[in-house]
């Protein structure tokens, strides 16, 4: 038991200019309290209870949350406890609304790193004050500045940068931290008015579910979690849920004792598998031969869903035989469109358009298996077939004996997963964004798509596949392109006007909005500058060197030669362009130097020529030990705003100020609005007035912080009115207030509302009813926003031809890395979101407080292994140190180690090292017309680092 | 000793234990952060098969066999899984762009959570769960019988274990008596402590922070002899919670529902018949009667499948979270427990972290872990 020690007192000690290092006064202080305590007759304590029972006492309760990407396990409602002015603890609120009676509650939600929050935001790597690197970079040498100091050093330095050299050169790489809230709206309005670039990063660290925007032209859908009670088979696949889900966990094992069946596929007995009625074990990156073989089951079974294919599918679709190109209506009637598409009619026996304005057959009858010949415009008379007859032929090869053969997976147990299926009546997947980082990871997810086309599950309680979970307040769009609160009826009218015009041209609105966010890397446009997270990482921090095209013989041409021709010919947008050099990098609550992979060669190539790197964070870590500026970020029991979620768990969740920030730490808004209005005030005594972008846009410095803060209307301290106005923007929280949710916690999306990855659920959410998603084109018929306007599993863009990707298939994985015995996969971890939890103290204790590699004995012993030994982990491009852990949960052949360490926690380099992130070239596409063109979080390369080839050797001590 | 008018206790579901350790830190956070607790975990969660916590705590003997006490060993500090020292300040702030976060106190050689996701059988036939533990609250409490001070109490009036640390000494032979390893030993107070059923909190009608905070809905929690709660429901009337180690005779009012796993997988790469946890361990773990146990919840679990009703499963899937705690429904911020702190009578047990940035400093932080209390 030790004295308290007040917040005032504390601040104080924090606040002392100058500080004795090797006696601080707060320690003289307890001292001195202590010994109070001690004298004092403590007259209560009688009986030992008396300490228990002031231990659990608090001076005030305020509603938290965390605005970290939890992603599926965002987010929580907590009550925050404050004792002596301090966070003391927290605690699920728990109020959430059974939604009906059938299904279970959400409550209470939350997780391990959640509840020791309060322990994080004040341990170690907490950073109180503005940094200043003093030697080099990396070094940890620093001093303490002021913000002034800091601010006005750094707005000098960006407007050099922005004047001389251009705006493009000006970063910002926002992390986890991105909220789509308070902290997205301030960097988003300066870029939108400084032009300088944001990375799109979501297929950058693998979450790009490129099978998703190729077969359902989209990648968002997902149901609540509670929807999942509504299952009879629920498919764990290319997940972890027991570590990545933690407060949706109960829904999956109470839905077991509800009747539900768990099938759980992946290459190690991980924890979710030993939740499942059934543990399916595949080597990794052989998914896509599985599905195919189910798939194969299936039709051969005829344990399809016909008429769901023949109108939600492209499968009744007809492609020509000489082309393998789709007929189209330009090669059969005058000015024909090339996006009209024909199917065989069985009711009139003839070739007809398939409807394009909804997906409802009406009186036609499509055949699945037809087969002709048409005669086009020009008189020549070629075969066509449909796209499910194609399908038919590339499954012959996916028998029970080859899919055994490629997945090591016995074909009873195969069978016995495809009968489940088959005999399914609603099933649903458990799917993250695991098999996006496995090279051919779109073909593991169009094939898996396939497998629930082809038996009709989608869009019903219980029932589809779920690729990304997204649901955000749509409040945010407008005000991050507002100029003033006053032009909200003009923006609103533009917006709308956009949508009306595409509309009118035969979109959906749905596809309209897609094709809005297109824009985003467009120059001259309305919106903030955004480019590829994946192609500035490649180009301008030399990624793409690291490949050697020896690991892919299957792609006959050099892959680099397929990123620059994407990237100069415009398919790819790039900002800055290649050949130019990126300046000014803001780490925006983003670990860009732990999250990148491919090693060091960023610090090689790319650090040396940033004028500036600065790190906005509430902790040390390993962008931070690299960068010039570290600026404290208030935590997040310090600061009033929320985050996006996902209709997982679909309530919008506060958090409020329950202290003061620490130290001179300060909310993400307030920081960004101070750069804004240093750029401003230096701007103007330097004489410096609008400047030109290199395309021609004006950037008025001189006028920043007025564009940036809505003349003045949202400045520094305003970060809680921010929060008000956005909620007051949006339209899919029935009106609730800011000052409802912070007292109440959460509230309860009650539509998707208009923001463009919400609305991809495409779904209505009705009082009472679980949410599932894709309703609007199962039910409603709103056409899919693909190509053909239908689930495609027919891509006829001629890089899939080249590829020989124009069906779902298995590929064998490519050697990444080189040829080599091992390959490395990964998996997030159950201590931490990202690298947010990965050091702290708590989180350790319960690990084994340092990264470890999971070997099977098997392998350990054959190379003279054991548990604790040091590794050295190395393939052709790289090593790492680390120890063993040896577990026969691994299958042989398979090293396994979790996400997001930090550097400084390895005996000797990174796991990054031995990941060298190649591109996949039918990820380049662009310009193609297509719904695979980039557009913001989708249709942009992705990283891969789950097909690492790796040996290991144990180091002598 | 005094009869017992009624009696707490916890169901804990293995089925829906995820071994995330929510659990483990609410309590952390709640009970062990004075000085002198930094290695205490009253609520562990283990890998099982496994080492537990302490290490190889079922080999230290304590409890009782045919009525007659068993002689018991103390578990150490390392046996617990002692609290790393991380050289934090020295990685961020050194100067040495080269240097590792490491424990301090040299290579970390065990913790509480060591062989975590390891298991047993060879790959693919691996199995394990997860075995959350607090202390059992028993009915025949070893600790209690052991302590020649009679510090430790039994209440009447819930039957919570407690140890009253005025009355202690530190004698520890609480500790090594209780076969289940429970009690910890404060070595700055110079006393025991162990878990203590968060009876402030179940004073106040709020359920103890390891089950009210579980989000894998794990924990059920009542009396004992309410036939209306969950918990009578499911020890007696369903009989599918049992105790770990009856063997060891204290007669635990924790009570467990086994874990069910998939099948185990032939040489052919084909799923059999048998169950992947063998049948034996969780008889070694709960006795000869777990395999009745493991039969009615499939008996049960198929009626749901062919769509008929099961009490039994609705009880265990408990739609409604709050049905889970039988009288102790209340949330915390519905009670009023305002801190003494800064009254005359401080006694207050939260020491922040502080963390120094000095001026014009180049090697600049002091800081200190607000649970290691430096």
């Amino acid at each position: 038991m030790t004295a308290g020690l007040s917040r005032r007192g504390f601040l104080q000690s924090i606040a002392a200019s100058t500080l004795v290092l090797t006696t601080p006064s707060f320690v003289a202080k307890v001292a001195a309290s202590v010994s109070e305590v001690t004298d004092l007759p403590i007259p209560d304590y009688d009986s030992w209870q008396d300490i228990y029972q002031t231990q659990w006492s608090w001076d005030k309760i305020a509603k938290g949350t965390h605005l970290i990407n939890c992603w599926y396990q965002a987010h929580c409602a907590w009550d925050v406890f404050v004792k002596d002015g301090l966070v003391y603890r927290e605690e699920q609120t728990a109020e959430y609304p059974q939604t009906n009676s059938d299904v279970p509650d959400f409550n209470p939600r939350g997780c391990q790193k959640g509840c020791s929050f309060s322990n994080r935001m004040y341990d170690a790597t907490r950073v109180t004050h503005p940094l200043k690197r003093m030697g080099e970079r990396g070094e940890g040498k620093w001093k303490r500045v002021s913000w002034d100091e800091a601010l006005t050093d750094i707005a000098d330095r960006y407007i050099d940068v922005t004047v001389n050299e251009g705006s493009d050169r000006t970063i910002w790489d926002c992390g986890p931290g991105l909220d789509l809230a308070t902290s997205s709206a301030a960097v988003f309005r300066f870029s939108k008015y400084t032009r300088s670039v944001i990375l799109d990063m979501n297929t950058e660290i693998g979450d790009g579910h490129r099978g998703a925007l190729e077969t359902m032209g989209k990648i968002s859908g997902e149901r609540s979690a509670d929807d999942f009670f509504y299952s009879d088979l629920i498919l764990i696949w290319g997940s972890n849920p027991i570590y990545t889900q933690i407060p949706n966990a109960h829904f999956y094992t109470e839905a077991r004792y509800n009747g539900t069946k768990i099938i759980t596929i992946s290459p190690d007995y991980n924890a979710s598998a030993t939740k499942s009625d059934l543990w399916v074990p595949v080597k990794p990156g052989t998914d896509a031969a599985l599905a195919m073989g189910i798939a194969r089951w299936l039709v051969e079974h005829e344990k399809i869903d016909r008429a769901f294919m023949a109108e939600q599918t492209d499968m009744p679709l007809l492609v020509r035989e000489d082309t393998d190109k789709f007929l189209t209506e330009a090669d059969m009637v005058a000015s024909g469109s090339a996006h009209g598409f024909y199917f065989f009619d069985t009711a009139t026996n003839a070739v007809v358009s398939a409807p394009r304005k909804s997906l409802s057959l009406g009186e036609l009858d499509p055949d699945l298996d037809a087969s002709t010949t048409v005669t086009l415009l020009d008189g020549s008379e070629v075969k066509v077939r449909t796209v499910f007859s194609r399908l038919k032929d590339t499954l012959e090869d996916y028998t029970l004996a080859n899919v055994s053969k490629i997945c090591g997976t016995g074909e009873k147990m195969i069978e016995l997963m495809a009968e489940s299926i088959g005999n399914s009546k609603a099933m649903t997947n458990v799917t993250s964004s695991s098999l996006n980082k496995y090279f051919h990871g779109n073909l593991i997810e169009r094939s898996m798509i396939m497998v629930f086309a082809l038996t009709g599950n989608m869009g019903r309680h219980g029932a589809g596949y779920g690729a990304f979970p997204f649901l955000t307040p749509d409040g945010f769009e407008p005000f991050m392109m507002l100029p003033n609160m006053h032009s909200l009826e003009q923006f609103a009218h533009q917006v709308h006007g956009m949508v009306e015009e595409k509309v009118a041209e035969g979109m959906t609105e749905e596809m309209a909005t897609y094709d809005i966010t297109k824009m985003l890397f467009a120059t001259n446009s309305p919106f903030p500058q955004v480019t590829s997270g994946t192609l500035f990482w490649a180009i301008h921090g030399g990624i793409k060197d690291l490949h050697d095209d020896n690991w892919t013989p299957f792609i006959t041409r050099p892959v680099s030669d397929y990123v620059m021709e994407a990237v100069n010919s415009g398919d790819q947008p790039l900002l800055p362009p290649s050949g130019t050099t990126p300046r000014i990098i803001f780490h925006f609550v983003s670990n860009s130097l732990r999250r990148v992979r491919g090693g060091d060669i960023l610090k090689e190539k790319l650090w040396p020529k940033l004028e500036l790197s600065v790190c906005l964070d509430m902790r040390m870590n390993t962008t931070a030990q690299h960068s010039d500026y570290v600026l404290p970020c208030a935590a997040w029991y310090e600061r009033n705003s929320f985050k996006w979620v996902t209709p997982l768990s679909p309530f919008l969740t506060a958090t409020t100020a329950a202290t003061e920030p620490l130290g001179e730490s300060k909310p993400d808004w307030e920081i960004v609005l101070l750069l804004s209005e240093y750029i401003q005030k230096r701007a103007k005594e330097r004489g410096i007035g609008t400047v030109k972008s290199p395309y021609g846009e004006d950037i008025a410095l001189d006028k920043l912080y007025d564009q940036v803060s809505m003349n003045g209307e949202f400045g520094p301290k305003d970060e809680e009115k921010v929060a008000a106005a956005i909620l007051d923007l949006s339209s899919n929280l029935d009106g609730v207030t800011w000052d409802h949710l912070k007292e109440k916690g959460f509230a309860k999306f009650t539509s998707h509302g208009h923001e463009g990855l919400s609305l991809g659920n495409m779904t209505d959410f009705k009082e009472g009813e679980t949410i599932v998603p894709h309703t609007h084109h199962v039910d409603k018929k709103v056409p899919w926003p693909t190509t053909t306007r239908r689930m495609q599993f027919y891509i006829d863009v001629d890089r899939y031809l080249e590829m020989g990707e124009t069906l779902p298939m298995h590929k064998e994985p490519p050697k990444i890395g080189g040829n080599h015995p091992f390959m490395l996969t990964g998996g997030h971890p159950r201590e931490s979101i990202h690298s947010t939890w990965r050091d702290n103290p708590l989180m350790l204790q319960l690990t084994r407080g340092e990264p470890f590699i999971l070997i099977c004995p098997f392998d350990a012993h054959s190379k003279g292994i054991e548990d604790s030994d040091v590794l050295r982990v190395f393939n052709d491009v790289g090593e790492f140190h680390v120890k063993a852990k040896l577990s026969p949960s691994l299958q042989p052949g398979q090293l396994l180690i979790y996400h997001a360490w930090e550097d400084y926690q390895f005996i000797k380099g990174s796991m990054r090292n031995v990941t060298p992130s190649p591109i996949n070239p039918v990820e380049l596409v662009g310009n193609s017309g297509t719904h695979l063109d980039p557009r913001f979080t989708t249709g942009q390369p992705s990283t891969f680092d789950r097909d690492a080839r790796v040996d290991v050797e144990k180091i002598e001590a | 000793m005094a009869k017992i008018k009624r009696q707490v206790a916890m169901i804990m579901d293995l089925n829906k234990c995820i071994g995330c350790q929510t659990c483990t830190i609410a309590c952390k956070t709640l009970w062990t952060r004075r000085k002198g607790m930094e290695h205490m975990l009253w609520n562990t969660v283990n890998t099982n098969p496994g080492t537990g916590t302490p290490l190889n705590y079922e080999t230290m003997g304590g409890g009782f066999k045919n009525g007659a006490a068993q002689p018991g060993v103390l578990p150490t500090r390392k046996d617990w899984g002692d609290r790393f020292d991380m050289n934090y300040e020295e990685v961020f702030y050194g100067g040495d762009k080269d240097k590792t976060l490491e424990d301090r106190r040299g290579d970390p050689q065990g913790g509480s959570n060591w062989d975590e996701d390891v298991g047993e059988g060879d790959y693919p036939n691996n199995y394990y769960f997860y075995l959350p533990r607090i202390c059992n609250h028993c009915t025949h409490p070893a600790c209690l019988e052991a302590c020649p001070r009679k510090a430790i109490e039994k209440r009447e009036e819930d039957g919570i274990v407690l140890i009253n640390e005025k009355k202690c000494r530190g004698y520890q032979f609480c500790a090594e008596a209780c076969p289940y390893k429970k009690i910890y030993f404060n070595e700055e107070e110079g006393v025991s402590q162990k878990c203590i059923f968060c009876l402030p909190r179940l004073q106040e009608g709020v359920a103890n922070a390891c089950a009210r905070q579980c989000p894998g809905r794990v924990r059920f929690v009542g009396y004992l002899d309410d036939p209306e709660g969950p918990i009578h429901k499911l020890v007696y009337k369903h009989k599918v919670a049992l105790a770990l180690h009856p063997e060891y005779e204290t007669q635990p009012n924790v009570f467990y529902v086994p874990p069910m796993s998939p099948p185990k997988i032939d040489a052919e790469g084909n799923p059999t018949d048998e169950s992947r946890i063998p049948p034996e361990y969780l008889e070694f773990l709960f006795g000869p009667e777990v395999h009745a146990v493991m039969a009615r919840v499939d008996a049960e679990r198929a009626k749901k499948m062919r769509g008929e009703e099961s009490e039994l499963m609705d009880l265990l899937i408990s739609r409604k979270w709050q049905d889970m705690f039988g009288p102790f429904t209340k949330s915390p911020a519905e009670v009023e427990r305002i801190s003494v702190a800064n009254s005359d009578q401080a006694v207050s047990v939260f020491d922040p972290a502080v963390q120094y940035t000095p001026d014009n400093e180049i090697h600049p932080v002091q800081f200190i872990n607000p649970l290691e209390d430096r």
